[in-house]
């Protein structure tokens, strides 16, 4: 009795726990594994969704009929449309109310608009994507919304979880935000949320009293991962005022918004500082470095104390939730891993290192307790169309949690030598703006795909020749980035103080727009997929011939394997800056008549977002 | 089927080397085959049920791991393959009783799959799916006794068709 004489259903199951790499090995073994896995149709699906960077999706009951060719028709046409580009609806919303509050995660999409133009009352509008490819034409779309009593200042939501977060600024307490935790669908308090469903954040700095104008509002951010919301206020530098460059401090405060418990404080953060979830158990930041500043202490800690010199140059940081003892509040140096970014010239500022990811991730959905917490609900006429969001939108796959890539936008300038410089609005310098793209797996090499991401934690870091006892927390660019990155020089914006770009990954991918002529809204789309088994596999089935298929004259495919450089001389960094990530580039071979200033992508959907005047145009187009 | 009845009832199973086996209800019936052939034999007949595809030292195997297992709650029809996790994890108790010669453990994968015993087909499949984990062709060759039946050529075509699943 041996492994090669099982049933093929037998084999099938074994070889569905392994990695498609694992599966490859097996089908070299003997004949009889290779034709037992080259008649598998599961195990072709399975290696189809590893290779477009999706599992298997919370199902619905309306998929929960599919077979496994029809899955398997979809996941190629979900892999095809992203190849082509060719989108089947195109939608233009516009937003009436300059004031609206708008977000998009995990296929919905939130907009909310003050009444009567008083910010103390909104209306909340939730749609649903539209996703004909992957989850089917016959599925209706949900569109709901409600009011809202209160003086919203953000929303953040997380379909995955049926989470709506609801920043606002009590009248009654002026330091104080609120953050409160609702239902997406019925705006009730959230079941799995701490008693009285509502966090409260204080800043610890007294001197930051306009921090919460009721009529500005703080500059906040707010991420959801599982059940972690993290929340980084923003508030004006005021030891010094020298240098009247808006350097600002930043607090990030992240919570267990089911127990109410907060997880972690950190202090100090210098220098427009942006921060993402790499998982439930890490925080990345990103940091301009501390070129501007001296090293200078707040509130009595010394910056530079856990090494002798602070980096000059920017950088990622990444922080250990589990090290933090709850409600206990750490300062800027607590960092667990810092990747530093490539150097910039002495003469040149790092304007902007702003962080950007998506992270839908469905920790709570299988879990019975999530589930029971809705069932509940349901009992009590929860509303029917809305079914959807409690038990996971219904699709077949959806994006993996460990295939996610990051977007580092850096913007660069020359200092300000000029009279005028450091007048507001001042336009004579130079600047150059990069996207930096690194993969999940960047950060965890070696990562078992087939483990949770949520579990992945950080290898210890040892240098090329140093003792494996040596701890080491700050990498430098040379030893992660080269390999694990790869660094695009974007059109540089036409009017900068105008453009406020973001770049929105989903999964793997993320796009970008590339304008065809200046002064004319005709862009070209092109979208990047960083999925490694994705650029293998197209680079092997291009078996030595080009590398650059074209899909009729719509669209082009390429795959990017050469490493590329932004070169000394004609950049602001102070060396040539050599990456090499291998990507898959499609790009649309017309420009196609979009005006917009950046893109945001979906599962299933194409998003560009024009600011005019703080007026938003967003247009939808579904693949 | 009255469940007082049930805890106190006894199955007899009877192997293909003719060994007879005596269980609680309980136990036989985490095998769905036991389970429908009881149905259908009815409840008053004391009909010993007969299992040609095991040996005695095997059902004594799968037994203990039913033994172990009669309270487990029954897996949900409609949590089929789906929505299983596809995790290589296995439960102390179980990993401890999978730990067995190769030839005991494929034929507890074939009894269990025979008996339809979904759990226990679950626990062999995820033991052998780690034993092949990360290993190179010739590892998993000499692990399960396979010849290697490819010409060199076969073998490097499928190797290049390949390339591309291969590590970084």
């Amino acid at each position: 009795m041996s492994l090669e004489q099982l049933a093929p259903e037998i084999i099938e199951q074994i070889l569905e726990c392994v990695t498609i790499q694992d599966i490859v090995r097996c089908s070299l073994v003997c004949r009889r594994l290779k034709d037992i896995i080259d008649d598998s149709l599961l195990l072709k699906y399975h290696t189809e969704m590893q290779s477009c960077g999706m599992t298997t999706g919370s199902e619905g009951p309306s998929m929960r009929s599919l077979t496994l060719q029809e899955r398997y028709t979809k996941m190629l046409l979900f892999d095809a449309t992203w190849r082509s580009l060719a989108w089947r609806k195109h939608e233009i919303l516009n937003m009436q109310n300059s004031t609206a509050l708008w977000d998009l995660y995990g296929g919905v999409l939130a907009t909310g608009t003050p009444i009567n133009g008083n910010r103390d009352d909104w209306r909340l509008e939730f749609r649903e994507l539209d996703s004909m490819g992957r989850r089917g034409q016959d599925l209706e779309v949900s569109h709901w919304g409600f009011e809202v009593e209160l003086s919203l200042v953000e929303i953040a939501m997380d379909p995955t979880q049926n989470l709506l977060v609801l920043l606002t600024v009590p009248e009654s307490h002026d330091r104080t935000l609120e953050i409160h935790l609702r239902t997406l669908t019925l705006n009730a308090a959230h079941p799995l949320s701490c008693a009285g469903s509502i966090l409260r954040y204080t800043p610890p700095n007294a001197e930051d009293q306009n921090l919460f104008d009721r009529r500005l509002g703080p500059w906040v951010i707010v991420q959801i991962c599982g059940p972690h919301i993290g929340l980084m206020v923003f508030s004006e530098n005021h030891e010094e005022t020298e240098d009247d460059d808006g350097e600002a401090s930043a607090h990030l405060v992240v919570w267990n918004w089911t127990t109410g418990q907060r997880v972690a404080s950190i202090v100090g953060l210098r220098g427009l500082v942006t921060f993402s979830f790499l998982n439930t158990r890490y925080v990345l930041l990103s940091r301009l470095g501390n070129a501007s500043k001296s090293s200078s202490s707040l509130d009595g800690h010394p910056l530079g104390s856990s090494g002798p010199n602070l980096p000059h140059q920017p950088s990622l940081d990444v922080y250990d939730l589990s090290k933090f003892k709850p409600n206990s509040t750490q300062h800027e140096t607590s960092f667990v891993r810092r990747y530093l970014l490539p150097n910039v010239k002495p003469t040149a500022r790092v304007q902007m290192v702003r962080v950007f990811s998506e992270l839908s991730t469905p920790s709570n959905i299988g879990s019975s307790s999530f589930q029971g917490a809705f069932s509940d609900l349901k009992d009590e006429g929860y509303d029917d169309k809305c079914n959807w969001i409690g038990t996971g939108a219904p699709a077949p796959f959806t994006l993996a949690s460990h295939s996610r890539l990051f977007v580092v936008r850096i913007v660069l300038e020359q200092e300000r030598t000029h009279p005028f410089a450091g007048q507001w609005g001042w336009q004579g310098v130079p600047t150059q703006e990069y996207a930096l793209l690194i993969p999940l797996a960047t950060f965890f090499p070696d990562k078992d795909p087939n483990v949770d991401s949520s579990q992945w934690t950080l290898n210890k870091y040892v240098p090329l020749g140093a003792p494996p006892s040596l701890l080491v927390k700050t990498i430098a660019w040379r030893d992660w980035g080269p390999r694990g990155s790869r660094l695009i020089l974007l059109d540089s914006p036409t009017d900068f103080f105008d453009v406020d770009r973001s770049f929105y990954p989903y999964g793997p991918r993320c796009a970008f727009p590339v304008r065809v002529a200046k002064d004319v809204s005709l862009f070209r789309v092109r979208v990047i997929n960083t999925n490694q088994l994705a650029v293998r596999r197209f680079i092997q089935s291009r078996a030595g011939r080009s590398l650059t298929v074209t899909n009729g004259s719509h669209s082009s495919v390429k795959a990017v394997v050469e490493p590329s450089m932004i070169p000394l001389a004609s950049s602001l960094f102070e060396h040539d800056v050599m990456t090499s990530l291998p990507y898959l580039e499609t790009c649309t071979s017309e420009g196609v008549h979009m005006d917009c200033d950046c893109f945001m992508l979906t599962e299933d959907n194409l998003f560009t977002v024009k600011a005019e005047q703080s007026q938003y145009a967003l247009q939808i187009y579904t693949f | 089927m009255s469940t007082t009845e049930d805890k106190t009832r006894k199955v007899k199973l009877v192997t293909s080397d003719n060994e007879e086996f005596e269980v609680d209800w309980e136990v036989a019936t985490r095998s769905v085959l036991i389970k429908h052939m009881l149905e259908d034999i009815g409840e008053s007949e004391e009909q010993a049920i007969p299992l040609p595809n095991v040996t005695a030292n095997v059902l004594k195997k799968v037994l203990e791991w039913c033994e172990h297992h009669r309270k487990d709650p029954e897996p949900a029809p409609e949590s089929s393959d789906d929505n299983r996790k596809r995790t290589l994890e296995i439960g102390d108790w179980d990993a401890k009783f999978i730990q067995v010669d190769q030839e005991m453990l494929f034929e507890i994968i074939l009894a269990a799959n025979y008996l339809d015993i979904k759990a226990l087909l679950d626990v062999g499949c995820k033991t052998v799916a780690n034993m092949i984990k990360g290993k190179q062709p010739e590892e998993i060759r000499k692990m399960f006794n396979i010849v290697n039946d490819f010409t060199p050529e076969e073998e490097a075509q499928i190797k290049k068709e390949n390339e591309w699943a291969e590590d970084r």
